[in-house]
């Protein structure tokens, strides 16, 4: 056991889904052939001058009223001044001293461990730069210059690299679930830098800390601490200091590097920003973000706990993504079986999603449809392994459960005089396996369930023919 | 605070300029006056100020819609870059300083 | 006389009535350009085939004689950006750059059915009082062409002096209408903050800059501003209030109104031909039925250490932009991209924009923020606060433009606090965002014009113009420019 406990927090930049950028009306989606989504105002041309997006400020305090932050009835956009090429003013329009939301709260691990959220602030995105290997050239697309972001700055209570990961996926599902961000991190839409320092189990002071950048993917948090934990460990057990320093994480050599120590850290030189006045939200955006506040994910995982009684894994699975747990609740509602519906959509559902790549929104079998294929299984028309031959098929083309089974002649045959006669037929034509039964080994009875099944082809009723099988059975005994 | 050499050194690091020898001794001088001159700012009684950054006389937050207007044509923008290639602005390698 | 020398307001009513063409004043404007600019180098660019172009087709089509402007040439100062036009800011950093939109203060010229006949000189990003500080080289003052003829806005006041333009439009940011307007003799307005839309213009610092008109008579300039003045969606920063008709109240008369007059801050540096020239003026107001009051403005003295503070500071981070990435001027000798800033930025900008870049960067910067810029915000505070208090009981505030007349090209340009120091009076104004005019009150006994600034309370401009008129009409002033 290590002597030392990391001390964590997490800055997340979360790309707002606004249809035009921070501060212009330039397209803020992804992509674009480069240098076409800028206009004057986002590319830093002389005498243009930024006005706020009123749907990131709506974005920003939806996020803001989930965390159980305080939303300023004033806060200040300020100058964060650096020259760098992907950065047209040479300045960043972001929020220091009064940002919009302050002092809210992530709560994990069913209520276990909370996270207090120092603040989120709405900030701009600067563009993108390709640095060319065999030429002492960079190139730089200006599309993404201006795409409004949120930065959630969490307070130092993270403990370990996969509470940090943790955290971070919580931040996903919520920004999902209020629809403001899309949460793709290959795309950048979701972006963390790490704070860490190790501190001596027990003590109250922190210590030094470092930065860590670039951070791109869950995994890319969790390694990137590890590997920081470990190299500041080795620092201290070896009693030498740990310099305050940015990092830069190279996911592919799984190493991180110093980008700039103290000494040469950067002097922002914030102050208000002169083109914008001060940021008073107006009652109706905070109402409106109110009214389209959705049921959160915790909330609707007590709720599907304790209303609809469904474990509490089940639960929590089922509400990781809004879009699921919009689908289980339709699904669920449709059949009258919340732990019937839970079981198809964490098994087949989420299996044929992960297979085709597919988009539960985009999914052909839409929840009335599956629930139309469980009463069938329910119904005993159908047996499991004939329902989930009939959901791919759903799948596939978008029909429905019963169209399908009839017009396959998939139903399961439960009536009785059929089946005997099919039993008659097995029976006949296996008389060893029949003379053994009788004379006790009793496992045959699966081998010529088996038969009488492939003689249905899979349709019959397994319950039934078990039952007739062994009546049939008995009747030769005499 | 006397404006030497370091920082107006520290000061051309900053604000991305490279004065020629001359041009630093001349400026500092300068600024030096300036600032001296600036100082008497110090002199007022401030407590319980609150700091003004910009002057308001109408009370409305002047936000956006979320509409989209047109883009600038690139090779307009780009025709007027002093150095571009295949649709980018091109800068010399990006060194980290 | 040719048309070029009449004003605005007269012009437009000819051309209602059919009397003249637009095609006619322009060509007497051009026969001015031709004939003076070579002296007084007031245009960067002038527009001349185009302007004769526009000129003939309205005259052509009679398009007009339904617009406020009538047709009429309007020269705009080169930190305001026009379609298609090259727009300088009077800086080698932006040499080769042209603009591919228009400012909503210039659109609403065009709009408004004025033509642009060209860019005026200015001290460069508009940084500096003598116009000396351009890249293109200094404007002189029509009325003595050894003089400056102030700035920053020298090319507009002097085009509008010297009958180059009908009317222009410049940008004040601690004075840079006004004082030139005093310097060269004629009418200039810095508008309340907000009144008149910044998108377009050249940012000096956001939180003081000002476009504003120049006219030879204050109607002229009443009608100037209405045509440029709007709410702009693109300003987060102007005014939603609606613009009134600024021509209104004009002609109410100078009866009972108040104006104070701020003594102790004038103790300051006046010459004593700028205070005897008030004097006069005080004595004919009360002869009106004004009642002249002094008032207080306390801290009114530091507004201009406050000022250098802030203008520096935002204009240490607005022009941080002109790097060498995008547009204009970029170094031969970059070895990285950091070297290519340092080298661009120094060959790009002139020793005033350096030295305010670098006195804005060390305000700011880790250590010297609370110092500096809080403290200049503090004071900004207590300097707006001053003028609340005698707005209590004025209806008007009067002070000379500036503390002197014009002065000799050469004579501050080496010292630039002395320079600093020519703004004095005109810089309180730009940190309370309030209305101001500039007009001229009579002439030095060197042959050089006076001027006088009335400021008003915040939306007031009306009130302004109307004490402009009075004080218009009862000065003796005539301009005798050289040129």
């Amino acid at each position: 056991m290590s002597r030392y406990e990391p001390v964590i927090g997490l800055e997340v930049h979360a790309q707002l889904l606004t249809r035009t950028k921070m501060f212009c009306s330039c397209s803020a989606a992804y992509g674009g052939e480069p240098n076409t989504r800028v206009c004057p105002v986002c590319l830093g041309l002389p005498g243009a001058l930024p006005v706020v997006n009123e749907k990131a400020v709506a974005a920003a305090v939806k996020m803001g009223l989930a965390t159980g932050c305080r939303i300023a009835p004033r806060s200040v956009f300020a100058r964060k001044n650096y020259f760098y090429p992907d950065c047209p003013k040479n300045y960043q329009i972001s929020q220091y001293e009064k940002p919009l939301c302050e002092g809210g709260s992530l709560v994990m691990n069913g209520g276990q461990k909370r996270i207090g959220i120092t603040r989120i602030h709405l900030e701009e995105d600067a563009g993108k730069l390709l640095h060319d290997e065999y030429d002492d050239y960079s190139l730089a697309d200006m599309n993404r210059v201006g795409v409004p972001l949120i930065e959630i700055v969490s307070e130092p209570d993270i403990r370990s690299p996969q509470e940090a990961a943790e955290y971070m996926q919580k931040l996903r599902t919520l920004l999902r679930y209020l629809e403001i961000c899309d949460g793709n991190m290959e795309e950048g839409s979701l972006r963390c830098d790490v704070n860490v320092s190790l501190r001596e189990k027990g003590s109250e002071t922190f210590g030094t800390r470092t930065e860590v950048k670039n951070l791109n993917s869950f995994k890319a948090v969790e390694q990137a601490l590890q590997f920081e934990i470990e190299r500041q460990e080795k620092l201290l057990t070896a009693g030498k200091e740990v310099e305050q320093a940015t990092l830069l994480w190279d996911s592919v050599k799984g190493v991180s590097q110093v980008m700039r120590s103290k000494e040469e850290a950067h002097d922002y030189r914030y102050f208000p920003e002169p083109d914008l006045l001060v940021l008073e939200v107006p009652e109706s955006i905070i109402e409106q973000a109110r009214g389209e506040m959705p049921e959160l994910p915790d909330a609707r995982a007590a709720r599907f706990v304790g209303e609809l009684s469904l474990p509490p894994y089940d639960a929590q699975v089922l509400t990781g993504a809004r879009e699921i747990a919009d689908y289980f609740e339709e699904t669920a509602g449709a059949l009258g079986d919340a732990k019937a519906a839970s079981n198809w959509v964490m098994g087949e559902v989420l299996r044929e999603l992960k297979e085709r790549k597919v988009d539960i929104t985009q999914f052909r079998v839409r929840p009335g449809q599956l629930a139309e294929l469980i009463v069938e299984v329910k119904a005993g028309r159908i047996n499991i392994p004939t329902a989930k031959e009939v959901f791919r098929e759903m799948s596939e083309s978008g029909g429905g459960a019963r169209d399908i089974i009839a017009v396959r002649g998939l139903a399961q045959i439960s009536d009785e005089g059929a089946l005997n006669s099919v039993i008659a037929g097995v029976l006949d034509n296996n008389p060893e396996e029949v003379s053994k039964y009788l004379a006790g080994k009793e496992k045959l009875l699966k081998f010529l369930v088996g038969q009488v099944m492939k003689e249905t082809r899979g349709k019959g009723n397994p319950q039934k023919v078990g039952e007739l099988l062994k009546r049939a059975l008995e009747e030769r005994r005499s | 605070m006397k404006i030497d050499e370091k920082m107006i050194r520290h000061l051309e690091m900053l604000a991305r300029i490279d004065l020629t020898a001359d041009e630093r001794e001349r400026l500092s001088e300068q600024l030096d006056r300036i600032v001296g001159y600036v100082e008497q700012l110090q002199e007022i009684d401030t407590e319980g100020v609150a700091p003004t950054s910009a002057v308001v006389h109408d009370e409305h937050s002047a936000l956006r819609p979320d509409e989209p207007g047109p883009s600038l044509d690139r090779d307009k923008i780009l025709g007027q870059a002093p150095d571009a290639k295949d649709g980018f602005f091109r800068v010399p390698k990006v060194v980290e300083r | 006389m040719g048309l070029n020398s009449r004003g605005l307001v007269e012009l437009t009513v000819l051309l209602k009535k059919g009397e003249i063409s637009p095609l006619d004043v322009a060509k007497d404007v051009v026969a001015a350009v031709e004939e003076k600019d070579g002296d007084v180098h007031a245009y960067v660019e002038f527009y001349k085939e185009d302007l004769l172009e526009r000129a003939a087709a309205l005259t052509k089509s009679g398009d007009y004689r339904s617009t406020p402007l009538a047709g009429l040439p309007i020269a705009v100062k080169d930190n305001i950006c026009v379609e298609g036009r090259a727009t300088t800011a009077g800086s080698r950093i932006l040499s080769g750059y042209t603009s591919p939109y228009t400012a909503t203060a210039a659109a609403n010229v065009l709009r408004s059915g004025g033509i642009i006949c060209g860019k005026t000189n200015l001290d460069e990003f508009a940084m500096g009082s003598s116009t000396e500080n351009s890249a293109f080289g200094p404007s002189r003052n029509p009325w003595n062409l050894d003089y400056a003829p102030g700035g920053s806005s020298g090319g507009s006041a002097a085009a509008v002096a010297a009958d180059m333009a009908v009317g222009a439009l410049g940008s004040d940011t601690g004075g840079s209408i006004r004082q030139p307007a005093g310097f060269c003799g004629v009418v200039g307005m810095k508008p309340t903050y907000g009144r008149v839309s910044r998108y377009g213009l050249i940012a000096f610092a956001s939180s003081l800059d000002q476009i504003g008109p120049f006219a030879r008579s204050v109607e002229d300039c009443a009608v100037l501003l209405g045509a440029i003045s709007s709410g702009d969606a693109q300003d987060a920063t102007s005014l939603r209030a609606p613009v009134p008709d600024f021509a209104r109240d004009l002609d109410k008369g100078l009866d009972g109104l108040t104006v104070g007059i701020p003594r102790d801050f004038m103790e300051m540096g006046t010459r004593p031909e700028v205070e005897e020239n008030l004097t006069t003026l005080c004595a004919r107001l009360e002869k009106e039925n004004v009642a002249v009051v002094d008032v207080s403005l306390a801290h009114a003295r530091y507004a201009c250490a406050c000022y250098y503070v802030i203008a520096n500071a935002e204009a240490s981070s607005n022009l941080a932009r002109f790097d060498g990435v995008r547009y204009g001027h970029r170094t031969e000798h970059a070895r990285d991209v950091y070297s290519m800033y340092t080298h661009t930025r120094d060959e790009g900008f002139g020793d005033e924009v350096k030295r305010r870049i670098l006195l804005g960067t060390y305000v700011l910067s880790a250590g010297y923020y609370d110092a500096y810029y809080l403290k200049a915000q503090k004071v900004r505070s207590l300097i707006i606060r001053d003028f609340q208090n005698a707005f209590d009981h004025v209806d008007l505030i009067m002070m000379p433009t500036a503390p002197s007349a014009a002065f000799p090209i050469g004579e501050k340009v080496s010292d630039p606090l002395l320079m600093y120091l020519s703004d004095i009076f005109t810089i309180p104004v730009n940190l309370a965002g309030l209305p101001a005019i500039a007009i001229p009150s009579g002439v030095a006994p060197d042959g050089l014009p006076l001027g006088v600034q009335l400021i008003g309370k915040p939306l007031e401009e009306n009130t302004v113009l109307r004490g402009a008129r009075g004080v218009e009409r009862l000065v003796d002033f005539e301009r005798k420019t050289v040129v």
